[in-house]
Parts: C-alpha cells; sequence; structure tokens
C-alpha cells in the first residue's frame, strides 16, 4: 500500500494503518535522534514523541513534499527541542558517568585504562558534534547517520544544495578543529 | 589515526544499537489511548462530582460563616459589667459595719 493510500486510511479513521508507517520509519527516526543525543533511551523517547506528533498533525500534511521528508522536520525540531529541554539533565548524567569509570579502573589496570581512554575518545566526538551551530549539527547527522544525499537534506533544511554543502564543510572544520587533539 | 576516521567509527558504533523491538506497540498504545473517545457515563459522572464538590464547598463556606457570626453578636458578653465582676466594695470594711 502506497503511503498516501495509507494517510487516506489514517484519515478516515482507521488508526492501525498508522502502524505500518511507524514500521517503516522507525527505524530512520531513531538513527537521527540517536545523532543528536547519543543515548537508546532518549532516542526511543524522541522516536515515540515523533510519531505521537506526527499521528496529531497528518491532517495537515499536504504532501507538497514526500512523508518522509516531513517525518524527518518533525524529527529534527523534536530531537533540538528535546537536546535543549535537557541540557542539565544531560550534564548530571555525564558527570556520574565519568565518575562511574574511574571508579571502576579495577586490578587490570592496562585493559582500563584503554577502556577509559576510548570511552573519553568517544565522548569527546559526541561533544564536539553536539557543539556544533544548531544548522551545521542538523545537515551533518542528517548526511552522517541516515546517509542522505545532499539533495535530501536541502529539501528538508529548505535550503539550497549549495548551502548545504557549505554547512557540511564547516561541520567537518569545525569538527578537525575541535578534535585536533586526537590525531 | 585521522581525527575523521575516530569520528566515522564513533558514528558507525552508534548507527549499529537498535531500538527495542516493542518501541512500534509502545507508540500504537499511546496513540490508542489519546484517541479513544472518553465514556459519556465516566463523563457526566465526573461533571456530577465536580458540581458536588462545589455545592459541598458552598454549602461549608455558609455554615461556618454563620458560626461566626452566632459568635460574634453574643449580647451575654457585650453586657458584661466590669463593675459587678470585682465589686470591691465587699473587701471595704465600712460595708460590713
Amino acid at each position: 500500500m502506497s503511503e498516501q493510500q495509507l494517510i487516506k486510511e489514517i484519515l478516515s479513521g482507521n488508526t492501525n494503518a498508522f502502524k505500518i508507517l511507524v514500521d517503516r520509519h522507525q527505524g530512520m527516526v531513531f538513527r537521527t535522534a540517536m545523532g543528536f543525543v547519543h543515548s537508546k533511551e532518549d532516542a526511543e523517547d524522541i522516536t515515540q514523541e515523533v510519531f505521537i506528533q506526527a499521528f496529531r498533525s497528518l491532517s495537515a500534511f499536504q504532501e507538497k513534499s514526500e512523508f518522509s521528508t516531513w517525518l524527518y522536520r518533525i524529527t529534527v525540531n523534536t530531537s533540538i527541542n528535546f537536546v535543549n529541554r535537557n541540557k542539565l539533565r544531560r550534564l548530571l548524567i555525564d558527570t556520574g558517568e565519568n565518575l562511574k569509570a574511574l571508579l571502576n579502573i579495577s586490578s587490570d589496570e592496562k585493559n582500563a585504562h584503554q577502556r577509559l581512554e576510548s570511552d573519553e575518545r568517544n565522548k569527546m566526538v559526541r561533544n564536539a558534534i553536539d557543539n556544533l551551530p544548531e544548522k551545521q549539527r542538523t545537515a551533518f547527522v542528517l548526511s552522517k547517520y541516515d546517509d542522505l544525499s545532499q539533495r535530501e537534506i536541502a529539501d528538508i533544511m529548505k535550503i539550497s544544495e549549495g548551502a548545504v554543502e557549505q554547512l557540511l564543510q564547516r561541520a567537518k572544520a569545525n569538527l578537525q578543529k575541535k578534535l585536533s587533539r586526537l590525531q | 589515526m585521522k581525527t575523521e576516521d575516530v569520528i566515522d567509527k564513533v558514528i558507525e558504533k552508534e548507527k549499529q544499537v537498535e531500538s527495542n523491538p516493542f518501541l512500534s506497540t509502545r507508540i500504537m498504545s499511546k496513540i490508542a489511548t489519546e484517541n479513544a473517545p472518553l465514556n459519556k457515563r465516566v463523563y457526566f459522572f465526573r461533571l456530577l462530582v465536580v458540581a458536588a464538590s462545589i455545592a459541598l464547598v458552598m454549602r461549608m463556606g455558609v455554615s461556618i460563616g454563620k458560626i461566626y457570626d452566632e459568635h460574634r453578636i453574643d449580647r451575654m458578653a457585650l453586657n458584661i459589667n466590669d463593675s459587678q465582676i470585682e465589686n470591691l466594695i465587699y473587701y471595704m470594711d465600712a460595708a460590713y459595719e
């Protein structure tokens, strides 16, 4: 069944048809959310929020763009709002994790230190992505986590392909600068 | 290792994380709960309870107000003559003579 038919079914009252849409797009929404929050639980919460929001405003979907493009827009906005809402909580969780990692250094110190270093490196990369300006971060996540083309990213962000290219270049340069210590 | 490789490695690791297999069920049940029309009986019962609560609170207010009024206009209290309470004349020798 095509997406247009499914949407008509849902709007005529067949709520179960929405499950097919959820099953089709759940992976992509979850992956994008992961790019913004880097946590499975938070990404699942965002996925739920995105689909509920999509269900509520399905009647407003005008089919000018693809359903997936529309869903990507909702995902990006929901993820950014989620990140802004939970900044303090994220900070507390990170501090807790750091302490836990430090306290877990056991007798096998060599391995523990290697693990600690690897964790630290991963965290630095995540922090660097999180600290990118909003538009650069959105373009970067859509490109790297969802493997979308510049054309598709341009449609989602409602900007030109050239602008997307520029955002991606700047994002990469910023990340290189922030993570130069890793080399 | 190049910085770009490190970034790609971290991203690849995150992309391999799978969501809970019951996530779609969780989403659908949430939508079903939101979408369920409220039972008419429950709706009227709720209205009735709210109206009864308001009436009860008003009745209590009036009752308390009345109690307060009764105490305020206590004629006995107002007419107490202080000089009769402690009539000093009883303590004066002259009075018994």
